[in-house]
Parts: C-alpha cells; sequence; structure tokens
C-alpha cells in the first residue's frame, strides 16, 4: 500500500522522516546545517501541497482491514497547505535565529515532527493517524525539554496529559472498530453516526473519548494549564509553531472524528444543536473566558500569549460546536488567522529575546524604539488578536460571533464577548511592557532585528493585513474545502446571520481616515522631540533621585485590581494540583522502571525480550 | 542686566496671521495651578460659582504639557524655584506666566527671608504680574481681562523673551539654585542676641 | 473580483459625503461638549463658558506647538482618531450613512477600541507611567462596559435577528420606540453609556487628581488637540448608536440629533453629581446593575 510516485504523500512523509533521521545522526555538529535541511524538508514539503491540490481522493476501495493508507481530502489539504507554509516561514525565521550563540539542537526532531504532521493531516486510517499522533506526541515532548531542567519539567508535563490523551485516542479507536469493523476514518465515522438509535451510549462514549483526546492536545477545557508552561519552556521559534499550529491538531480531530459523528443524530437536541455539542460550545466558551482570565495576570509574555492561544481555542471550539455550516467556516477560518497572527506575536518576541536576553516583560520596556520592524509586527498581530479592523482577527471573529446568533445560541456568546474584550488588556500590556514605556540603559544600543528575521515577519504582518482587507483570500478555500456552497462570502464581503459586512471598504474606511488625520496633524503647529525621561514628574528632576528607566517604567503586576476581583475564582478552579499528581506519578514510574533496565545484567533480557517481541509481530503482521 | 538683549517692539510682537491664532488663544487658556504659596488661597472663589473664572474660558489642566499659562501665586522658595523652572521649560510654546501676588513683584512680605526669592522677573519672564496680598478674585478676573486683551494683541511675548536671552536668564538662575557658599556667615545666623531668645547662651553653629 | 466593483457608482459623492459626516461628527461632538460644560456650570449655580467654547479650545490646541517623545506617539494619537472617524462612518444619521451598509454594530464595536488602542500606543510611547496606568484602568473599565452592551444587542438579536443599526432604525420608525418595549434594555444601555463616555462616577481613567489626567499626561498642543476630537467623535458615535438602539433612531436629521443632545444632557447631569467609582468598584458596578438588566431583558426577549 504504499506507492514510490515522487509526488505521493508516502513519500514525502518517508522522506522527510529519514531526512529527519540522517540529520540527527549525522550532523549533530553542524547544526546550521541541520536547520537548513530543515528548511528545505518544509519547503519540499510545500511543494508536495502545490501539487497535490485538485487530486482528492487515494483511499482504497475494501475499507476492511485497512491499514497505513493515506488519502488526500480537501480539508486535511487545506490544513496541511497552511501548516506547512506557516512552518517554512518560520523555519527561515529560524535559520537566522539559530546562530552561534542561541542555537539549540531541535532541528532534526522538528523534520521529524513535519513528517508527522503531514501523516495527520493525510491518514486515511486510524492506525497511521495514531502513528503519526504518538510521533507528533514524543518528538515535540524531546523538543519542549531541549536538554534544560527547567523546560524537561514543563515537558514532562505535556507529556503526562499527552498520554492522557493518547490513551483516550487508542480506547476511542478500539471501541470505533469494534462496533464498525473497519479502521478507515471516513467509514468508520459514517457506519457510528448511523447507530445512533440504536446504541446511543457507545457512541456517547465514543464521542467522549475523542474529545477527551483532542481536548488534551489543544488545551480546551481542564486541561488548560500545559500551554503556558509548554510554550513559554520551550525554544522561542518553536513556540511560534507550538501555540500557532501544534494546538491544532486536536481542532482538526474534532473536525473528522466528533463532528461528523453526529450527523444523523435524532436524540435531544437545544435548538437543533445536540446536547453533547451544546455542553461542548460552552466548554469552549469558559476555557475562552479562563484562558483570558489568566493572561491578564501573568508577567512572563510567553506565558502570557500562551494563555492567549487557549483563549483562542476556546473561540474556535465554540464556533465548531454549533455544527452548521458557517460555524464550521468559521472556525476553521479563525484558525487559520490564528496561526499566522500567533506565529508573527511570537517570532517578533523571539526577535527581542535575540536580542535582549530577556524574558520577563518588566525588565524589558522600550524595545520598540530600537527594533521598529519587530515593534511593528507585534502591534499588528495585536490588533489581529484583539479582532480589531482592518486585520485578518476581525473577520473570523465576526463569523464566529455571527455562527452563534445563526442557532440563537445566544448565552453562549456572553462568555466569547468577555473574552474578546479582556483581550485588550493583556495585549496592550504586552504591548506595553515589552516595546514601550522607557528604555533601560542596558538596552539603548541594542541593533534591530536581522534582515532575514524581518522579512519573515514582514511577510506575516502582510499576510495579517491582506486577510483582514480581503478575507476571500483563506475564506474561499474553506468554503471550497467544506463544500459550503450555502455560505454567501466573497473576496471582500461576507453575509453573516444578522448582518453582512464588506471588509474591504472597512479596511478602506480606515485608512482614509488615516489620511484624514495625517492631514489634521499636518495642518497643526510643529512638533519638539523631546528626551524619554523629560516627563510630567511634579516638576522633579529625575536625576536627582537617581532614578532609572528601569524604575520608571510600569510594566509590574500591572492589572492589581482586575487580579485581585478574579484571584478567588481562578483559585477555586484550578485543576493544577490535579495535573501535577499525574504528572509526578507518571515521573515516580518511568523512573523507577528506567532504574530497573538499567541494572547490571539486564542489559542481556532486554534484548531477549524485544527479539521476541520482534519476532511474535512479524508472525501476526505476516 | 548687562547682557539682556532688547530688541524693537515689532521684531518681537505677534505678526498679523499669528494675531488670528491669538484670538483663540485669548479665549481658552489653561492654566497650571503651580500654588507655590498662600496666594493659591484666592484662585477658589476666582474659580468657583461667585466669581466664576470658566465663562471667559479659563480652565485648571494637570500636567505643563497641557497647559497654557504658569500661574505661580505667593512666595517663591527657592526649592521651589528649580520645580517651578522645569515646568516652564516642559511647557510648549506659546505660554505666559503670571506673577500673582506682591511675592513675585518684589517679595512681598518675606523679601528678607533667606529663603524665598524677591523678583520672579529675574528668573522667569512674566508676563503680567498682580499686587496684593492676596488679591481679592475680582482683581484677579481684572487681571486675566488684561492678559486676554495682551495676548490679542500680540503683545504677551514672554516665551519668546525667555529664548532670546536664555543665557541671562540661565545665570540668574543659576546664581540662586546653584549656591556655593552658605547663606549666612557664622556670626550672623541670629539676628537677636541669643540670651533674648532663651535666656542661657547660646552658641553660633545651629543646623545650618 | 473586479476592481470596478469596489469603487462605489459616485465616487466624487461618496467621498465627499464621507468627508462631510467625519466633519459633522466632530463638530456636533464639540458642540455638546461645549453645551454640556455650560450644564454642568449651571448645575454649580455659576454661567459657564460660551457653548462654542470646545471649538476654541480645539483651535487654540492645533495652534500651539507640542512635544514628542518619538514618532510611535505621533502614530499612535493619528491612528486613535482614524479608528474613531472610521466608526462614526457606520453609524446611521436618521437612517442616512455616507456609503451603503447596515450599520453593522459588530463592526462600530470594534472599530472603537482601536481608538483607544492607538491612543494607548501612542501615549506608552511618551513613557510616562501615569499614562499607563490610566489606560490600564480604561481596558479594565472597558470590559465593565462592553459586556452589558454586548448582551443588549443580544437581546436586539432575539428580538429582531439583526444587528443592523439601520434596520433597527428602520423597525422602530414602523412599530415604535424601543424604549417603551425594552425598558430593562434601555436602562442597561443608559449606565453603560455613562461608562463608555468615561464621565462620573465612571471617569477614573482621566482621574485628574490621581493621575494627573491619565493618558493625557504628555499630550500637547495638536496631540491634545486630537485626543479632544477622539472624545467628541466618541460621544457622536455612542450617543447615535443608543439613540438608534432604543430611541427610534429619527425621522430628520435635526431630530436625531436632539435624541443625541438629550442623552449626552442626562449622562453630563449624572457626571455634575456623582464622585468616581473606583476601577473595580465600576466595573463590579456596571456587571452587576446593567449587566443583569441586560440579561432580564435578554430573557425577556427570549421568551417573547
Amino acid at each position: 500500500m504504499i506507492s514510490l510516485n515522487i509526488f505521493s504523500v508516502s513519500t514525502g512523509i518517508i522522506g522527510v522522516f529519514i531526512l529527519g533521521v540522517i540529520s540527527l545522526a549525522a550532523f549533530g555538529r553542524v547544526r546550521k546545517l541541520q536547520w537548513v535541511l530543515f528548511s528545505l524538508a518544509t519547503l519540499y514539503l510545500l511543494f508536495l501541497a502545490y501539487n497535490l491540490y485538485g487530486k482528492w481522493g487515494g483511499a482504497p476501495e475494501a475499507p476492511e482491514g485497512m491499514i497505513f493508507t493515506l488519502m488526500n481530502t480537501h480539508l486535511g489539504w487545506l490544513f496541511f497547505a497552511f501548516s506547512t507554509g506557516v512552518t517554512f516561514l518560520i523555519s527561515l525565521f529560524s535559520l537566522s535565529y539559530n546562530d552561534k550563540k542561541h542555537a539549540t539542537g531541535i532541528a532534526p526532531l522538528w523534520t521529524i515532527l513535519m513528517a508527522a504532521n503531514t501523516g495527520i493531516f493525510f491518514a486515511a486510517d486510524w492506525i497511521t493517524f495514531i502513528i503519526a499522533w504518538e510521533l507528533m506526541g514524543w518528538t515535540s515532548f524531546f523538543i519542549i525539554s531541549h536538554g534544560r531542567e527547567k523546560s524537561f519539567q514543563a515537558g514532562i508535563y505535556y507529556y503526562a496529559l499527552s498520554l492522557i490523551g493518547a490513551s483516550a485516542l487508542l480506547a476511542g479507536v478500539f471501541i470505533l472498530h469494534s462496533i464498525t469493523g473497519t479502521f478507515a476514518i471516513r467509514e468508520s465515522i459514517q457506519s457510528a453516526s448511523a447507530l445512533w438509535s440504536t446504541r446511543p451510549g457507545v457512541l456517547y462514549a465514543v464521542a467522549l473519548f475523542f474529545c477527551t483526546a483532542f481536548f488534551t492536545k489543544s488545551a480546551i477545557g481542564p486541561f488548560y494549564m500545559w500551554p503556558a508552561k509548554a510554550h513559554a519552556e520551550a525554544p522561542d521559534d518553536f513556540s511560534a509553531f507550538l501555540s500557532g499550529i501544534m494546538i491544532k491538531y486536536g481542532i482538526f480531530g474534532l473536525l473528522i472524528a466528533v463532528l461528523p459523528l453526529f450527523a444523523s443524530y435524532a436524540g435531544p437536541a437545544v435548538k437543533g444543536t445536540p446536547i453533547f455539542l451544546y455542553i461542548l460550545g460552552w466548554v469552549g466558551g469558559l476555557t475562552a473566558v479562563l484562558g483570558t482570565l489568566l493572561a491578564v495576570r501573568e508577567n512572563d509574555m510567553k506565558r502570557l500569549m500562551a494563555f492567549s492561544t487557549v483563549s483562542n481555542v476556546g473561540f474556535i471550539v465554540l464556533a465548531l460546536s454549533t455544527a452548521t455550516v458557517f460555524g464550521l467556516a468559521a472556525g476553521i477560518f479563525h484558525t487559520f488567522n490564528h496561526m499566522v497572527f500567533k506565529a508573527v506575536i511570537f517570532l517578533s518576541m523571539a526577535s527581542v529575546k535575540f536580542r535582549t536576553g530577556e524574558r520577563d516583560m518588566h525588565r524589558l520596556g522600550g524595545i520598540g524604539y530600537r527594533m521598529p520592524i519587530a515593534f511593528f509586527a507585534f502591534l499588528l498581530g495585536i490588533i489581529a488578536a484583539a479582532g480589531i479592523p482592518p486585520m485578518s482577527g476581525f473577520a473570523s471573529k465576526w463569523m464566529v460571533f455571527q455562527s452563534l446568533f445563526d442557532n440563537k445560541l445566544l448565552f453562549l456568546a456572553i462568555p466569547a464577548f468577555f473574552a474578546s474584550t479582556a483581550a485588550f488588556m493583556y495585549l496592550y500590556r504586552g504591548l506595553h511592557s515589552i516595546y514601550l514605556g522607557q528604555l533601560p540603559p542596558r538596552f539603548a544600543n541594542i541593533k534591530a532585528a536581522p534582515p532575514v528575521q524581518m522579512l519573515v515577519m514582514l511577510v506575516l504582518m502582510l499576510m495579517v493585513f491582506a486577510v483582514g482587507a480581503f478575507p476571500g483570500i483563506v475564506l474561499m478555500p474553506v468554503k471550497a474545502a467544506l463544500g459550503a456552497d450555502s455560505l454567501a462570502a466573497d473576496f471582500m464581503k461576507i453575509e453573516g446571520i444578522t448582518s453582512s459586512v464588506n471588509l474591504s471598504v472597512v479596511a478602506g474606511i480606515f485608512m482614509f481616515a488615516f489620511i484624514g488625520t495625517l492631514v489634521l496633524y499636518i495642518i497643526g503647529k510643529p512638533r519638539k522631540k523631546v528626551e524619554p525621561l523629560d516627563t510630567y514628574t511634579s516638576g522633579e528632576d529625575p536625576a536627582d533621585w537617581d532614578m532609572t528607566p528601569e524604575q520608571y517604567h510600569y510594566a509590574y503586576r500591572f492589572y492589581e485590581p482586575f487580579e485581585k476581583m478574579f484571584n478567588p475564582i481562578l483559585e477555586a478552579l484550578s485543576f493544577e494540583k490535579w495535573f501535577d499528581g499525574f504528572r509526578r506519578h507518571i515521573v515516580r514510574t518511568s523512573e523507577s522502571f528506567g532504574r530497573w533496565l538499567h541494572r547490571p545484567g539486564s542489559g542481556a533480557f532486554v534484548l531477549t525480550t524485544a527479539l521476541i517481541l520482534i519476532l511474535v509481530m512479524g508472525i501476526v503482521v505476516w | 542686566m548687562s547682557d539682556f538683549i532688547k530688541v524693537s517692539r515689532d521684531e518681537i510682537m505677534d505678526g498679523k496671521m499669528e494675531r488670528v491664532l491669538d484670538f483663540f488663544r485669548a479665549r481658552s487658556m489653561w492654566m497650571l495651578y503651580y500654588c507655590t504659596g498662600c496666594g493659591a488661597i484666592e484662585l477658589p472663589p476666582s474659580m468657583t460659582s461667585a466669581f466664576d473664572m470658566e465663562r471667559f474660558g479659563l480652565g485648571p489642566m494637570a500636567t505643563p504639557r497641557q497647559a497654557d499659562i504658569l500661574l505661580i501665586t505667593g512666595y517663591i522658595s527657592v526649592k521651589t524655584l528649580k520645580r517651578v523652572i522645569r515646568s516652564y521649560e516642559q511647557m510648549p510654546d506659546p505660554k505666559w506666566v503670571v506673577g500673582f501676588g506682591s511675592c513675585p513683584v518684589n517679595g512681598g512680605i518675606y523679601w528678607n527671608s533667606y529663603a524665598t526669592i524677591n523678583q520672579l522677573e529675574k528668573y522667569l519672564p512674566v508676563d503680567i504680574s498682580i499686587a496684593g496680598c492676596m488679591p481679592r478674585p475680582q482683581a484677579v478676573l481684572d487681571m486675566f481681562q488684561k492678559l486676554k486683551n495682551m495676548i490679542q494683541r500680540g503683545e504677551a511675548v514672554g516665551y519668546k523673551k525667555y529664548k532670546l536671552n536664555y543665557d541671562w536668564y540661565k545665570k540668574n538662575q543659576d546664581e540662586v539654585l546653584n549656591r556655593e557658599e552658605p547663606v549666612f556667615r557664622e556670626d550672623e545666623l541670629f539676628s537677636a542676641p541669643p540670651e533674648q531668645i532663651s535666656g542661657e547662651k547660646i552658641t553660633a553653629g545651629g543646623n545650618r | 473580483m473586479v476592481i470596478a466593483d469596489f469603487i462605489p457608482k459616485n465616487p466624487g459623492a461618496t467621498l465627499g459625503f464621507i468627508v462631510l459626516t467625519g466633519i459633522a461628527a466632530m463638530a456636533v461632538g464639540l458642540l455638546f461638549m461645549g453645551i454640556g460644560r455650560k450644564l454642568t456650570a449651571r448645575l454649580q449655580r455659576r454661567y459657564g463658558p460660551p457653548f462654542w467654547q470646545s471649538y476654541i479650545d480645539v483651535i487654540k490646541c492645533f495652534s500651539r506647538n507640542s512635544i514628542s517623545h518619538h514618532y510611535i506617539m505621533d502614530l499612535g494619537s493619528m491612528m486613535g482618531l482614524a479608528g474613531l472617524l472610521a466608526a462614526a462612518m457606520f453609524v446611521p444619521v436618521a437612517g442616512h450613512l455616507p456609503f451603503a451598509s447596515t450599520g453593522p454594530l459588530i463592526v462600530i464595536l470594534y472599530l472603537m477600541p482601536i481608538g483607544y488602542l492607538g491612543m494607548a500606543m501612542g501615549v506608552s510611547a511618551s513613557g510616562n507611567p501615569l499614562s499607563a496606568i490610566g489606560i490600564g484602568r480604561a481596558l479594565t473599565l472597558m470590559v465593565g462596559y462592553e459586556v452589558p452592551f454586548a448582551v443588549i444587542m443580544l437581546s436586539m438579536i432575539a428580538s429582531f435577528n439583526t444587528t443592523g443599526l439601520l434596520a433597527l432604525h428602520q423597525i422602530q420608525q414602523a412599530g415604535g420606540w424601543n424604549l417603551f418595549t425594552m425598558p430593562f434594555g434601555f436602562i442597561a444601555a443608559i449606565i453603560a453609556l455613562q461608562g463608555m463616555l468615561a464621565e462620573k462616577p465612571f471617569d477614573t481613567m482621566i482621574a485628574p487628581a490621581e493621575i494627573a489626567s491619565g493618558p493625557m499626561v504628555e499630550l500637547s498642543g495638536k496631540f491634545l488637540g486630537m485626543a479632544f476630537l477622539q472624545h467628541a467623535v466618541a460621544i457622536f458615535i455612542e450617543t447615535g448608536i443608543v439613540v438608534n438602539l432604543f430611541l427610534g433612531g429619527g425621522r430628520t436629521i435635526w431630530e436625531f440629533l436632539l435624541k443625541q443632545f438629550v442623552l449626552y444632557m442626562f449622562a453630563m447631569a449624572l457626571n455634575g453629581i456623582y464622585a468616581r467609582y473606583r476601577v473595580e468598584q465600576a466595573t463590579r458596578f456596571l456587571w452587576f446593575t446593567a449587566g443583569s438588566l441586560a440579561v432580564v431583558q435578554l430573557i425577556l426577549n427570549l421568551l417573547a
């Protein structure tokens, strides 16, 4: 079942995997070469995507006994194209980021991860999906840990949760196999969804297991804490990939497994939405609110953005849970928009860390004066993240809200609005604390970002702006992928449920208004440039008090009143202790197993056991 | 006074175009109430309901950046002078200084104090002064009328004077702010014989 | 998509209307501000400035030199005003709009924060921590009043299935004012409006005595003028939204302006009476009173 056509997906996966292994084994000394190979691998995958467009299909006809097969679906291709495209841009950034001082050895593992990425989106049967899922799980664990103790703690936490997810996935797949008799993804879901009248309990169990699996990966519901640890401790360019792309694997899983399961559902429903999906929507909404509240408290910029990711994923789940065509389109649109603007935010912060070495926001400040491109990239990123026109975030957020209005799921929209408005708070805080305010003297001479990093950030900025003015750039492919002819949207305009909006007009009006204010600015009398420390200090001269710019920069505990309001609730709702306990269990078990393996004389024992296992598997397969 | 640069009236007054803008500036004056001393006590009555300064367009503003008028009310101690000068220099052009009360004019009742300055005119360009200790609200309003007319005629150009004569003003300011020697010599610390104050001998030396 | 679809039928007239709407929004807002000052003065038993005082203030601001700490400050001030002017284009005035649109409420509600964000960016670049404190408070307060407003919008959807202000205007012209059919929503909107306008008791963002006017601490000259204009346009937009939502919209422009005027005078009257809430008190108050009233209205609309 493995064809060797140069353009075929399987070649892509296996080729990239082998490339990653070679890169790991052979080029451990020459880190630059590893990164170049990684870029080439993503470029090759992009080329593959270009060639695969339109050639849908590929799953063999006989669904029984299907293992190790791949298929090219429009939706899977779309996810693949976007994720690989953004990863290619991140890889270019990494080429510049990983110079002598900052280089991490994660490139080969990332290459293998890209192979797993491809596998997830093109899997035609559950076994391939699970293999790719597991591969993605442990490569990302090693990348997050990247050899440091603190990162290892974060990585183990992530891995513990991933184990829960993987086990749930296995359970769900095997139950599905037992009731439908096939491992093929499409066929099994289709035949399972016909069984609602006869075996609803089993189907609920399957849906629950799948939801658990995908929730752990996408940090929804009770699993909201791991991005803050993992994204913050991972290497900076990988954080962009983690937050932008890896989080979305769970969304893809929900799209192919859970939502189609409710296709011919005839049980209890709330205004036309199955009750399971309605509860899913509430979980998504509460995740959005929780992510936002936790982000407001943060002092570390990467943790803040990780919680922002959690919040946005909650939004996506809200949209998906409506189970309408409009909702699906809104959710997928927001997924892709989020990939781009989160990447640009994280890459901008990576640039800052590259030049300054600092990650805590209250130790930075005024960096935007020295690194203007990073500043503008971050600015456009947060405007998009806040969902403000004319950037791309508005178009997708608007669609998410409209999808909630569609089914009259109005109470769900309240946490959505709350999360969206409170997002302004932490986004502004990031902007002010890092890029504006007072510049500490020790950073007064840092150089701007390197040219390649600037180029990548510019490209991503342009994408954010272009999709904001012309949402059709992303929305038309999504519409085609879903086969959603009822969705009235073209290049510039989207027809919602309660109103329609022409985003190009909005962007155009904003530009025009900007020109108007520019005229006003020019009419006014000239302005004089003054020193940053020459501010209103009640007549005092800061130098008299030996005041340094760092002391004058307001960044620590920025939102103290808000924190005071919400701390009691957040403490009560925290699942932290439970998951931390679980993580410690895992660490203890694996450490004891490792000690048992390392006893003298155990080598022969392990070798014999391994040989027997291979023999048994070989007999079973043939 | 020897290096003070004098220019002719026509050179320093506002030109025709500026006078159009001066019309608006005169009718909307925002003040920074740098209430240096006790003279400030007559400002609240001028602001509130009985005398109502706001109907002339006058209003308070919080920071020097936003204000047009720097209102020096009352005596100016040397400590305050440093902050006043910094606030004045933080204000953008055009700006006006109003000396409120007798103390900025000639020292008022604190004329022989070592801690205050006697003539604000030497350190900042005062556009209009109003004598009195303290001047009543009617006098305050009269003063603001006069200032409004001055601005409208283009005559209130203290800020230009400051820019032109910056060195002269700076020399005067430094004399007071960066004193090298103590104000009093050891033997003139007390004006009255020590026995009259407390009945016992107090040696000079004090807590300067 | 052909580029010709992008250009409206009569570009000159549309452009003219857009410019006219921008200038009218600023002029109306400044006029209301001036009359508001007069009202506050009369409440305090004094005469107050003439009602054209705000125009003179703005012209004076533009006639002064100004200072800036960095070009980001300039950019931020411009962006702030641009966002609000753009939002003003989408508010239907007695059914008239400068170009064809539905008056989408969500677009307006999301274009207004760009005014905040632009100003926030500009004043952060000034380097004064007082401005950052002010903006932090303003954003915290924004969460307070946006949530009740969103719930009011949801109750409109529950009843009429639309969020376009133009459609709501037409429905009310035919049917009757929403003020009478949705009283709870109207009271919630009035309370939220007080927060939106940043008038007492919710003016903790400016708080001259505490944080030296907060975001405006380093603004001078034309920057201060643009901040004033921003406030003026914000008044126009926010009262315009509430008039379109609850007060029937208005058959003619003058009727619309009159209703806006009455709303703004009511807000200024409250401003003259109340003291200032702290920011967490204000946010809690807005959620518990305005929010609960709006939720009550939503439930009533869903049941009806």
